[in-house]
């Protein structure tokens, strides 16, 4: 300070500033003034943590501005010998201070010194008498510029400073006018400009009237020092054209109407602060919605997204959950024909976490899933994570991220927030990857450790949002069944289309509501699409008629099913149909289903055609179209695919009318491949149990469209409900015949419980409903209990002739005969029919009453003649026929096995 | 084997009781034990089956006869497994190939490979080939019907083929130049009827003549169908009655009733009416030939003769779209629209004349 002061003080040292510095100075110093205000009053947020020079000012400087932070502290009542240091302190103040702590600290002056103190250092050492020293040094430096501008001009620029400075001191009401009365006299003391040759270094110069004068030269390292010397007066020298007071409580009163303002959620204050954002940024970034309240995303979507982040409160913050009553919600969904979602449970199990580990958010692209999710976990005070595509998720990796992310937290930081883990288009990560994620949320992933005991990672205890396009990918199949899924309901017209409003006149851009309406309309409500178009858009005026005309930003609308359907069936008011109709169909792309849909409700919607002319008309389109697909597929020349949407068209001309049609989705081909099946299997399983002798001679063709419908009759004929005992002849013999036609085309009678819990006896395979059909007289059918015996007489006739054959096989074989009682059956199968009942009779009447029969053992006939097994062959038979005749021989044979160990 | 169309079929060229001249071409043919390929042809029920296990019993004898069925499995180069089930005896083998669908290429090519590749056992005993009995050779794609060609030659030393189709115009000429073609033409209605006759009196039963040529009328050529009529007729009234009624198979009423529904109303309400009987005729799997014909030939009762003319060739146009497409309904509810038309400006006419 001495170096300074003393320099300062000796003028016959060195020449006085020139006159091109001088200027800089003084511009420095007009402009510094306007601007600081400006900022002061328009900005409502303002960071000046980047303001040049303070921290590096120079030590003059620092402790002038330590001093006069130290003597508003005590100074804000009485006033304060320091005029100028009032004026300095809110740039100061707020350079150091947060706009948090502003607001809300009463002693903010005190915190502020502090703060300054911290920067600066110890400032016991200071001397506070060194006031008027500095004060006086600063009217100095004014009093050389006065001086030095004897250019008429020049004078004027000073004059006009000075004045400046005068109404800004006495506004101030101030006591300024003790420093400035030195000005006078320090002009006398030092001359640096006259009219004389003077005998220091100097310039020569030249006013209007070809005066000439001579200035003071400075040497260089002088003039530095004095150069800055003075622009740092000149920036500690802030001028404010209102008090600090003044700007604190307006300040205070600004932040407290945005307070309010975000209470009462208006949104449009937002965009405005975006304005002084970099304007290569490109608008999708910028304009992003930067709190919860921006977010442009379905109401009720992001509360519920909300409500299950704030479930999570409990497990993570420890803190208790408000449980809101139950009926504010129930009003609410009663307002909502259509939910989007299913309901969330907000039941917390047993260890305080929700429910539902995960959300998967679902839907197009370009809603804001992925903004709002990080909002939200923003929001809910979380540290959003972000995995996406572009990250290596593979299920190693994978594992090791999702442990990362919940597990661990930022131990640097002022104040670390949990994670919230946010998996971005899921859809794409691998079906093992997504696996560990299901098992993660189950809490059923283990880790191997080295010694292979598995250690339990434990419970998911942060929350996870999944974010993909298409919820039905199959490997989404796992997670989907324990997330929670939130599909995304497109943004609403009109709420996209005023917030693209308040873009376009952010960027000052001349459009109308009309064409951001047409806009979102165009981009299908992608925001995203939007911001694109309007910044290509946005060196012309935004027109309805120039957005309609342009040809980008036309995104590639796949309609649905239903809205094409509709497209085609209702006549639009809009002059170009065939466009329409054409644009919706060639955007869904699934012409095979589209045309089976128009096929299906045609006839519906179309009720007046006296002539039939137009219906003629269409099917032949139909045809047209089956016969140019199945020329497609054979010939594979997709080329022709092109010609398949005219017929839609023409369906739309022929069909069409003006009511909103009830459209229903095509079914029936799908029903008649399912019955055609069905009944094609019941025909298959004849063909599979036929006589091979028959099958021969019998294909599915003839079976289905000539036996089979006359079997319905041939199967039927008249029997009297009595006991088969009492058969005459004749019916003996049909019922023979019934029976052994039935075995031949492996047709049984089963009993089935129909759906009134009765029983009936049908036929099996279900022959009848593969011939019969509706509207036709039915036949009548045989009775239950006929149907029932007859089913029993099939059972023993099969059962007969099987061992018919194995009784031929032991005959064939010239064997002892092991099943002795069937020697009497006769060697011809067909015609033993009518004597088995003798033969029945014969085997079950005992010669005597029953209750005086004695069970006697079955004597082993061959005993003395022991069946010897000799070779493996023949060991072979036997297991044969004790397999095929069952229980009933089994002792038999287990007898005759023995015998030759006695 | 107790139906009647099984139990009294020929099992000789000698019991035959039609084509006898046929008949004893055939088994001079065999009877020098050996044959070309042979393709069996003409109309359904006419016979050829029982022709063909007449000429393979002239051949082997009475094994012949001891039939089994098979499960064959054939593997896709697309690694899709097909089971085709098969008829064989010791010396042949019968399958439908069509059965496989899109894929009877592969099956007759595996068939043939397999079984031409083995020779007999006892080629002395026995004759020195197999025979491969393939049925229904014209459903068989145009793929199947190519592979067929060549192999039909290169194995001639150990196998003879016997093709069997409802009609030789499916059939590629290279296949029907490289086989005896025999046409089996279906019976007259005498013939029939004293098939009929025949079978009647075996069974100790008496059949009106008037009966017996209604069924043979009613049966349009179709043997086994007068036979199973016969039968059915008898079942639902014994003894017979020269009036009695004459049952028929379900799904052809059903297609006569829903010509009457064409002719009772032409509107859009009834044209759905049309398309629901018309889907419940697909899935129970009825040809679509068969539809048509029978429904052209209902509606045409009602026509004039001007308007036949014209009712014909639409219906012959939609067929053969039917056939040029893969969506039937759309080519049978077309004719039914197109008829409509044509029947309401046709009675518009008339009106207008009078």
């Amino acid at each position: 300070m001495d170096y300074y002061e003393t320099d300062f003080l000796t003028p016959d040292e060195e020449f006085e500033l020139r006159y091109a510095d001088e200027m800089e100075v003084l511009h420095e110093m007009e402009q510094d003034e306007p601007s600081s205000s400006h900022r002061s009053t328009s900005k409502k947020i303002l960071n000046f943590d980047s303001q040049p020079m303070s921290n590096g000012s120079s030590t003059p400087l620092s402790n002038e501005k330590r001093k006069e932070n130290k003597d508003e502290l005590t100074a804000s009542e009485k006033l304060s010998p320091l005029p100028l240091a009032d004026v300095d302190k809110p740039s100061t103040f707020r350079s150091n201070g947060e706009r948090l702590s502003f607001s809300q600290e009463p002693g903010c002056s005190y915190s502020n010194k502090r703060s300054v103190d911290d920067l600066f250092g110890d400032i016991d050492d200071i001397d506070f008498d060194i006031d008027l020293p500095i004060t006086s040094k600063r009217a100095r430096v004014e009093d050389i510029i006065v001086q030095n501008e004897a250019v008429d001009k020049d004078m004027l620029a000073i004059s006009r400073i000075l004045e400046k400075r005068r109404e800004i001191q006495t506004a101030q009401n101030n006591v300024l006018d003790v420093s400035y009365a030195n000005i006078p006299e320090l002009s006398k003391t030092e001359i640096t400009l006259t009219r004389r040759v003077p005998k220091y270094a100097f310039v020569t110069l030249r006013n209007g009237k070809n005066e000439k004068f001579y200035a003071k030269l400075h040497s260089d390292e002088a003039l530095n020092v004095k150069i800055i010397s003075v622009s740092e007066a000149c920036k500690s020298f802030r001028l404010l054209s209102v008090p600090f007071e003044n700007i604190l409580s307006e300040a205070n009163a600004i932040l407290d109407q945005k307070f309010a303002a975000i209470e009462s959620g208006a949104k449009s204050t937002e965009v405005s602060s975006h304005l002084k954002s970099d304007v290569t940024e490109l608008w999708v970034q910028k304009y992003k919605p930067s709190s919860y309240l921006d977010l442009l995303s379905d109401e009720s979507t992001n509360r519920t997204l909300l409500k299950w982040m704030k479930l999570w409160d409990k497990a993570v913050f420890g803190r208790e959950l408000k449980i809101v009553s139950k009926h504010k919600p129930e009003r609410e969904e009663s307002r909502f024909t259509k939910k989007n979602f299913q309901e969330l449970d907000e039941e917390l199990d047993d260890s305080g976490l929700p429910k539902f580990k995960t959300v998967l958010l679902c839907g197009p692209p370009g809603l804001g899933k992925t903004t709002l999710a990080h909002l939200i976990a923003q929001h809910a005070g979380y540290n959003p994570v972000e995995m996406n595509a572009s990250d290596d998720r593979s299920p190693e990796i994978f594992k090791q991220q999702l442990e990362a992310a919940t597990q661990m937290k930022a131990v640097l930081g002022k104040n670390p927030k949990p994670n919230c883990l946010i998996i971005d288009e899921i859809d794409g990560a691998p079906a093992p990857s997504i696996e560990v994620l299901v098992k993660f949320a189950k809490g059923e992933l283990k880790t191997k450790g080295k010694k292979k005991a598995e250690k339990n990672i434990g419970k998911l205890k942060r929350p996870i949002i999944c974010i993909c396009n298409d919820v039905y990918v199959p490997a989404l199949r796992a997670l989907r069944q324990i997330a929670f899924v939130i599909r995304f309901p497109p943004t609403s017209l009109s709420r996209l289309a005023s917030r693209l409003m308040e873009i376009a006149r952010a960027e000052h851009l001349t459009t109308d509501s009309g064409a951001m309406m047409k806009l979102c309309e165009k981009a299908n409500n992608d925001i995203r699409a939007c911001l694109s178009t309007m910044y290509c858009l946005k060196d012309q005026p935004l027109r309805l008629s120039s957005i309609e005309k342009v040809d980008i930003g036309n995104k590639d609308m796949q309609k649905g099913l239903f809205a094409v359907w509709q497209d085609i069936f209702q006549l639009s008011s809009y002059h170009n149909t065939m466009q329409i109709i054409l644009k919706s169909v060639q955007g869904n792309g699934d012409y095979d289903r589209l045309a089976q849909g128009v096929y299906e409700n045609y006839l519906d919607i179309r009720i007046s055609d006296g002539s039939m002319k137009s219906i003629s008309k269409g099917l032949s389109w139909f045809c047209f179209t089956d016969k140019l697909k199945t020329h497609i597929g054979r010939t594979q020349i997709y080329t022709l695919m092109s010609y398949l949407p005219y017929a839609f068209v023409m369906w739309g001309f022929l069909f069409s009318n003006y009511q909103r049609n009830k459209i229903n989705y095509p079914s029936m081909m799908y029903e008649l491949n399912a019955r055609r099946t069905k009944y094609f299997e019941s025909v298959q399983e004849i063909l599979k149990g036929m006589d091979p002798k028959i099958r021969a001679h019998c294909h599915y063709e003839q079976l289905l469209l000539d036996s089979l419908p006359l079997f319905m009759f041939i199967l039927n004929p008249e029997f009297k409900a009595i006991n088969i005992q009492l058969f005459t002849n004749s019916e003996r013999d049909t019922l023979r015949q019934l029976v052994s036609t039935m075995i031949d085309y492996n047709l049984n009678f089963v009993q089935e419980r129909t759906q009134s819990g009765n029983y009936e006896f049908n036929i099996d395979p279900n022959i009848d409903e593969v011939v019969e059909f509706p509207d036709v007289p039915k036949t009548k059918h045989l009775t239950y209990s006929l149907k029932m015996m007859i089913s029993r007489e099939i059972e023993q006739e099969k059962l007969r002739r099987l061992e018919y054959s194995m009784h031929k096989f032991h005959v064939n074989d010239d064997q002892p005969s092991l099943v002795s009682h069937y020697d009497e059956l006769p060697a011809d199968i067909p015609s033993n029919f009518d004597e088995v009942p003798e033969v029945l009779t014969e085997t079950e009447l005992p010669k005597s009453q029953n209750h005086l029969q004695k069970l006697t053992p079955k004597i082993i006939k061959k005993s003395t003649k022991p069946l010897i097994i000799t070779n493996s062959s023949r060991n072979c038979c036997i297991r044969t026929v004790l397999f095929r005749n069952g229980a009933i021989n089994l002792n038999v044979i287990f007898l005759t096995f023995s015998t030759p160990r006695l | 084997m107790s139906l009647w169309v099984d139990k009294y079929r020929p099992n000789s060229f000698s019991k035959i009781d039609y084509h006898k001249e046929q008949g004893q071409r055939l088994k001079n043919l065999v009877q020098h034990g050996d044959f070309p390929h042979l393709l069996f042809y003409g109309p359904s029920g006419a016979g050829k089956k029982t022709r063909i296990m007449i000429l393979l019993r002239e051949l082997y004898g009475s094994g012949v006869e001891k039939l089994r069925m098979e499960h064959m499995n054939f593997q896709t180069p697309s690694n899709k497994k097909i089971e085709i089930m098969t008829v064989a005896s010791n010396y042949h083998i019968e399958i439908n190939a069509s059965d496989a669908g899109i894929y009877d290429r592969i099956v007759v090519m595996e068939l043939i490979k397999n079984a031409a590749q083995t020779h007999q056992l006892d080629a002395n005993e026995q004759r020195e080939f197999k025979v491969i009995l393939l049925t229904e050779v014209d459903k068989l794609t145009k793929d199947a019907q190519q592979a067929l060609r060549r192999t039909m030659e290169k194995y001639i030393a150990t196998c003879r083929l016997i093709l069997c189709a409802n009609s030789i115009s499916q059939v590629i000429p290279a296949i029907r130049s490289r086989c005896l073609s025999i046409r089996v033409p279906s019976p007259s209605n005498v013939e029939i009827v004293s098939v009929l006759l025949n079978i009647c009196k075996k069974e100790g039963l008496t059949i009106p003549m008037e009966l017996a040529t209604r069924i043979a009328e009613k049966s349009e050529g179709n043997l086994r169908r007068a036979i199973l009529t016969c039968e059915a007729c008898k079942v639902n009234q014994y003894p017979f009655d020269k009036n009695q009624k004459i049952v028929e198979p379900d799904w052809q009423n059903y297609i006569c009733e829903t010509a009457n529904v064409i002719l009772k109303e032409q509107t859009p309400q009834n044209l759905l009416n049309v398309r629901s009987r018309l889907y419940e005729l697909l899935c129970h799997g009825i040809p679509t030939e068969l539809i048509f014909k029978y429904l052209l030939k209902q509606l045409l009762t009602k026509c004039d003769m001007a308007v036949k003319r014209e009712v014909i060739q639409v219906a012959s146009d939609f067929e053969h779209s039917l056939h040029r497409g893969s969506k039937v309904i759309f080519h049978l509810e077309a004719f039914v629209a197109k008829f409509m038309a044509i029947y309401l400006q046709y009675m518009e006419d008339t009106v207008r004349a009078v």
